[in-house]
């Protein structure tokens, strides 16, 4: 079906034209039809996954009144989200109800599109909502599409429940034109809850979950009723996340430590109901970088301490993160039961074959990675199985020359932990610049006692050298005498037209450590050994390896030695050791060929609920366009339409 | 006759300002306009609006640079934040005289307004037709009563009002011709600058250090407090000349006060790839990078302490393959990079900017209309900033909230193919100024306030639509 799909999918062209799309910014997926923003054209274009007259697998676009051109579903300018209703039944199945919702950041208009193949696809009518629409979601009852609309007025956030008709001439009914004035809808609208100074980010609904306690009160346990959980920021760049019950408005936390971007959820398999775990993509602005990024999943079965707990990974204590390095992740899918090729690492270690995952995780990312994850033990799917090990070591001297070898870090006795280090190379410097002490700035009227930041004090040593640039030029160098909680002194001043200082490795600990990705890692003395306790990218349990994960214990040791009687180094001598942390993620990349344009830069994903093997539909607006990845034909690294990619646009 | 010709020659050197040559697109009409820069006046309570016209097709002998007194202008701007019953206010009378236009040469990009000694500004525009030039162009303090005045700071041409045909060339042909065929930097288009700081008297090897800015002898004899200026440049040079080799980019410092006075020490080697928006923070002066096969540097930064060059390698991280404009946050804890392909809104942040080693981190980013160009950061009490961005294909102004990382605002119909945008600050709102590259006219916005975007609005054209011009069809030899 995947081959037969492939040969008969890439149909950008052929028969069903091109849908010249510009600006795909969102996508829902409704039965058989996948919905996709022309953001730049005010119009949504439909992609049957199910057309008539044409092979199974293949892909058309939905063909307008004139069967030359691609349907237009004109709608409100520029929309950029869409919401879908629908409802998850107890089974985990999905029934879709009558409506397509699309809003526009920063408008207040919604444009409801009926989503009937045969009679349909059309906008129906608009709503003007008091304020402009963060977000839309909706949920299936019988007789009712609710619809919930967060909004955000630049100030507050409101979040609203509107109960609308499920049938054309009923919402046709609800005004003369298009328009639909917020002020008629009446008793059709409710404010759910007010959220002042925030706006919602994510908005999820969901069905109770039969047994859903939080400290042992039952919560958001009835099947069939919706429970939504919210995403929010304030005007001040926090956030939180809560399980809001819209019928009591009582709320549970979910804990994920962090704001979130945005959230999804998977349907039911072996070992969870549907809507029972939350995944989420943390905010990388809360620290600035990719650092506290990544992807995060809670629980919602059974709460405490008023809260849904993040997950235990498979080595039965909280995950960590999912993340994609340096970059930040742009979209992110679940689905349970999907099924991915994995290489023998993966499968049965000898060879590789296409394994069923009972929920499948995909995040995609700025790097144009598509990085797919084990969403039930929330692990990495790490396809190298050896250790980290050290692959080269070269020593230098103050000047960065190359030298012959001498006795420094003893790489052949360091030992790490798996599945905490990437590859990149350890520095150590013999009496290197103390990392976060450099060039700190300085004046003759700060004396002998000198400010430093309280977050890196602890990285400096009495005995160590603090080296002065004057007005000048170059002072010679002071000693530390005290170290304070955020200043140190020094036992003179060498020079006046002070302007700046940075601290030296000392006698106690000359060789300054560091690694390009981790950054400082500590200080050695000669003939001690370096203890570091850094962050794991995944845990592989202490049960499976020896070198797994131990909580407490560090994630390397590294001894150090000097031959002090033959070769005492010089100030700024450095020793490098080529780090492999023989850590693979699974990522996919897409091969721009693919589409014949850029697919350098995903921006959303989700599992189309179609096909026996669910595909992974991935935005790329720079495309601009949709691409569809068959799991179990894909591989790590480039893939395209020879591995199930291909390109509709 | 002799007598005659003397008494012509005189009356050319006392009169009212000659009239420009080249001849510049007519008084009072912008021509694909592009950058443009807004100043606070305390003769003009709306401000001076400086305008260069791109002159794209060349119809006219030159480009120009106006100034328009923003409280001056007929019929008035509507007051700010008051409503405009959904029609904006066309205004066509700008008050411009012949003293408040200058010609400059064609393919203007931004506009950079150096405050200067005497409570005026000095207006550097690079322009990206022959010869690759920087104007650098005096608008004095606006006097009590008097229209704004713009004179050429380097020498001008062959009238006073000609201040291209002199300026500073950036691709010059002694470079050119020599061995190596560098430094050049063609196509200049990006502006900033930062003053030139000193702890000493010898930082200042032309003057004396004070107060923390040298104080040097301008290109006119007078003391002057220097500025940096830097150019960025969107086409990389190759080395030898014309050999297609050795390709790297210049990012050009020009002094504010002698900004003629350049040599090969003013063209900063940034490696491969060109530059299009420019920044200054501090110590660093960080820029964006145009698309190079098979990536471009999205963005790199200059240490104007150690002069060394950092490439930051974003795009390692963030697949985007051009950028354009730069912003710094109000706090300088980020950067606001507009990238195309995709087309988004990057935010940057920065950690130790105030070190040798700064920290560049992809932290976020968002979806904007299609061709997104320049932006402007507009700070808030209280707040994270708020960015308006311009998108060229859509004819947008698009709004960023930083503290919720979303886009909250948008403004439809803004001009065709708005290109450049500058904001007067006023109490908790803004008024923003945006240029309408294919249809001749500065767009003006009223944001009543910041924290409301949404309710942003076009409340007023200036000047006179450029579409009879293109199409022949003005009367009257107007521009209507």
């Amino acid at each position: 079906v995947a081959a037969l799909s492939g040969a008969v999918g890439c149909t950008s062209g052929a028969s069903s034209g091109s849908a010249n799309l510009v600006g795909a910014n969102a996508q829902v997926f409704a039965g058989t039809l996948l919905f996709l923003t022309s953001s730049e054209t005010n119009e949504l274009r439909v992609l049957n996954f199910n057309p008539p007259n044409s092979a199974v697998g293949a892909r058309l676009w939905v063909r307008g009144p004139n069967p030359l051109e691609t349907l237009s579903i004109p709608v409100l300018d520029r929309p950029t989200s869409l919401g879908i209703d629908h409802v998850f039944n107890e089974d985990g199945s999905e029934t879709i109800g009558s409506w397509v919702y699309a809003s526009r950041a920063g408008g207040d208009q919604i444009s409801i599109v009926d989503i009937d193949l045969t009679v349909g696809l059309r906008e129906l009518r608009r709503l003007t909502m008091p304020a402009p629409v963060s977000l839309t979601a909706g949920w299936t009852l019988p007789g009712i599409s609710r619809l919930y609309v967060a909004t955000y007025d630049g100030t507050d956030g409101a979040l609203y429940a509107i109960d609308l008709p499920q049938t054309r001439d009923g919402l046709r009914a609800l005004s003369a034109g298009l328009a639909v004035p917020f002020a008629t809808l009446g008793a059709r609208v409710r404010l759910v809850t007010s959220l002042p100074g925030e706006t919602v980010t994510s908005l999820l609904v969901e069905g109770g979950v039969t047994g859903r306690t939080v400290d042992g009160a039952s919560f958001c346990a009835t099947q069939g009723e919706e429970c939504l959980v919210l995403a929010t920021r304030d005007n001040q760049g926090s956030g939180r996340t809560v399980m809001l019950d819209p019928t009591s408005l009582r709320t549970t936390s979910l804990a994920f430590g962090a704001p979130v971007k945005f959230l999804t959820t998977h349907g039911k398999n072996d070992v969870a109901a549907t809507g029972q775990r939350v995944f989420a993509a943390l905010d990388e602005t809360a620290c600035g970088s990719s650092d506290c990024g990544g992807v995060l999943a809670v629980d919602t079965l059974t709460g405490s301490a008023g809260a849904f707990h993040i997950m235990n990974d498979v080595s039965g204590y909280p995950m960590v993160p999912i993340g994609l390095g340096d970059a930040v992740v742009n979209g992110l899918a679940v689905h349970a039961g999907a099924s991915l090729y994995v290489p023998a690492a993966l499968f049965d270690g000898v060879q590789a074959g296409i394994k069923l995952y009972d929920a499948l995780g995909v995040a995609v990312g700025s790097n144009s990675d598509l990085l797919f994850f084990d969403a039930t033990t929330m692990e990495q799917l790490d396809t190298d199985s050896a250790s980290p090990v050290v692959n080269t070591a070269v020593y230098a001297d103050s000047a960065g020359n190359s030298q012959s070898w001498i006795n420094g870090p003893q790489y052949d006795q360091i030992t790490f932990a798996d599945g905490a280090w990437r590859a990149q190379n350890l520095v150590a410097v013999w009496q290197g610049v103390v990392p976060g002490v450099a060039q700190l700035g300085t004046s003759d009227a700060e004396g002998t006692t000198l400010q430093v930041p309280s977050t890196v004090i602890d990285r400096v040593m009495v005995g160590d050298f603090v080296v002065f640039s004057s007005v000048a030029g170059a002072c010679d160098d002071a000693t530390v005498t005290a170290v304070g909680a955020a200043s140190i002194t020094v036992d003179h001043l060498p020079c006046t037209g002070r302007l700046t200082f940075s601290v030296r490795g000392g006698p106690r600990a000359p060789f300054v450590v560091s690694s390009t990705l981790n950054g400082y890692l500590g200080r050695a003395a000669e003939g001690g050994v370096l203890k570091y306790y850094g962050p794991y990218l995944f845990h592989i349990p202490s049960t499976q390896i020896d070198n797994g994960y131990r909580p407490g214990e560090p994630t390397l040791v590294l001894p150090f030695g000097i031959d002090t009687e033959t070769s005492q180094p010089q100030r700024g001598a450095s020793w490098t050791l080529a780090i492999d942390g023989h850590f693979a993620p699974y990522a996919s990349i897409v091969d721009p060929t693919t589409c014949a344009t850029s697919t350098t830069f995903p921006t959303g994903a989700l599992f189309e609920a179609y096909d026996t093997i669910p595909h992974v539909m991935v935005l790329y607006p720079s495309a601009p366009g949709v691409v569809e990845v068959n799991p179990s034909l894909t591989g790590r690294g480039t893939i395209g339409s020879s591995s199930g990619t291909y390109c509709y646009h | 006759m002799r007598r005659l010709f003397a008494l012509v020659c005189f009356s050319v050197l006392t009169a009212c300002p000659s009239q420009p040559s080249p001849t510049p697109p007519p008084m009072g009409q912008f021509y694909f306009p592009t950058g443009l820069a807004h100043v606070d006046s305390a003769q003009a309570p709306d401000g001076i609006l400086f305008v260069a016209s791109g002159n794209f097709d060349k119809r006219y002998g030159a480009g120009s640079l106006q100034a328009v007194n923003l409280s001056a202008v007929n019929p008035p701007l509507p007051a700010f934040g008051a409503p405009v019953n959904g029609v904006p206010v066309a205004i066509t009378d700008l008050g411009v005289t012949d003293a408040g236009l200058v010609s400059i040469a064609s393919f203007a990009g931004e506009v950079g307004a150096v405050p200067v000694t005497d409570g005026g500004y000095r207006l550097f525009i690079p322009t990206r037709s022959e010869g690759m030039k920087v104007m650098a162009i005096d608008a004095p303090a606006l006097a009590a009563g008097a229209a704004p005045l713009l004179v050429c700071f380097t020498d001008a041409g062959v009238s006073d009002r000609d201040c291209g045909t002199n300026a500073t060339s950036l691709d010059q042909i002694q470079f050119s011709r020599s061995t190596s065929g560098v430094p050049r930097a063609p196509s200049p288009f990006g502006v900033a600058w930062a003053p030139r700081g000193c702890f000493t008297d010898d930082d200042c090897y032309n003057g004396t250090c004070s107060h923390g800015q040298c104080l040097v002898m301008n290109r006119n004899g007078q003391p002057e407090l220097d500025n940096n200026v830097f150019v960025t440049a969107l086409q990389q040079t190759d080395s030898p000349y014309l050999s297609g080799l050795n390709l790297r980019g210049y990012l050009t410092r020009l002094s504010s006060a002698t900004p003629d006075a350049i040599d090969a020490g003013s063209f900063i080697n940034i490696g491969p790839g060109g530059a299009s928006g420019v920044v200054t923070d501090g110590r660093w002066v960080y820029f964006s990078g145009r698309y190079v096969s098979p990536a471009g540097s999205l963005l790199r930064a200059y240490d104007t302490d150690g002069g060394a060059v950092y490439t930051s390698a974003l795009e390692s991280n963030f697949y985007a393959l051009d950028a354009r404009a730069i912003g710094r946050s109000t706090d300088g804890s980020h950067l606001f990079i507009v990238t195309r392909v995709p087309d988004m809104l990057l935010t940057v942040s920065v950690h130790n900017g105030n070190t040798s080693a700064p920290t560049l981190r992809v932290e976020h980013s968002v979806s904007l209309p299609d061709s997104p160009n320049e932006l402007v950061v507009l700070p808030r009490a209280g707040r994270s900033d708020l960015v308006a961005v311009v998108g060229v294909g859509n004819n947008t102004v698009a709004f960023y909230d930083d503290a919720l990382g979303q886009v909250v605002g948008h403004i439809g119909a803004v001009g065709l193919q708005p290109f450049g945008i500058a904001a007067d600050l006023k109490g908790p709102g803004a008024r923003l100024y945006v240029s309408s590259y294919q249809d001749g006219r500065v767009v003006v916005i009223d944001v009543p306030d910041l924290d409301r975007p949404q309710d942003g609005r076009i409340v007023a054209y200036l000047g006179a639509s450029q579409q009879c011009i293109l199409l022949n069809t003005c009367v009257d030899g107007g521009t209507q």
